[in-house]
């Protein structure tokens, strides 16, 4: 199994932060699944998307290490069809860019009306002290 | 499932769970690296017993005291290389 953030993923997030991009930034994030197994990496912009519609994530903040470090986010996909799945994304629209999160996991063979809950947790890790 | 971005300020960790349709079996999908301490070996049943551990706790935490739903859940343990142990 393997995560990143993308560079997309991190775009969005500087403009969630700053307050003269906020107001544009999207308020709903979007789960998905798709079929390729090639690992993630942060120029990603896409998934090899099974049919199935991008479904809406549930947004809640976890305590990891200190109150409410963590955003999680919850989807589940039900299969419409028997699908080889091997990938999963968090994207910042229904239909289009940006892709936010990738993430690759062990080959399923998922059968019709199958349904698979993930998770991403993103926690806020301690910052880099250098300089300090 | 723990995995990093190589950043110093994000943890990311991926969570998988299939739910069969025909019999309700949840299988739940674990990196062996999220449970094994470092420089353990490979244990794929203490790990599995560690994540089922992991799950009560949890539910005794968040104040659910009925059956917990692993009774009906099958625990995969992969590597970080997404081998299948077993």
């Amino acid at each position: 199994m393997a995560i990143c953030l993308t560079n997309a993923g991190k775009n969005e997030r500087v403009d969630v932060l700053n307050p003269n991009t906020r107001g544009a930034a999207t308020s709903l994030y979007y789960g998905a699944w798709g079929s390729s197994g090639t690992a993630p990496a942060l120029a990603n912009t896409t998934l090899t998307e099974h049919p199935e519609a991008r479904v809406s994530t549930t947004i809640t903040q976890q305590t990891t290490s200190t109150t409410d470090d963590t955003i999680r986010y919850v989807w589940t996909v039900t299969a419409s069809g028997n699908r080889s799945v091997e990938e999963a994304g968090v994207f910042g629209h229904i239909t289009t860019a940006p892709l936010i999160y990738r993430a690759t996991h062990p080959l399923l063979n998922i059968e019709t009306a199958d349904q698979v809950i993930y998770t991403v947790n993103d926690r806020q890790a301690d910052s880099n002290l250098d300089g300090v | 499932m723990t995995s990093n971005d190589g950043t110093t300020t994000h943890g990311l960790e991926l969570g998988v769970q299939v739910v069969k349709a025909d019999t309700g079996k949840v299988i739940s999908y674990v990196n062996e690296a999220a449970l094994l301490p470092l420089g353990w070996e490979t244990d794929e049943e203490g790990a599995v017993r560690r994540y089922c551990e992991r799950m009560e706790a949890k539910r005794l935490e968040e104040g659910e005291h009925h059956l917990p739903s692993w009774l009906n859940t099958e625990v995969v343990v992969y590597r970080d290389t997404d081998e299948r142990m077993g």
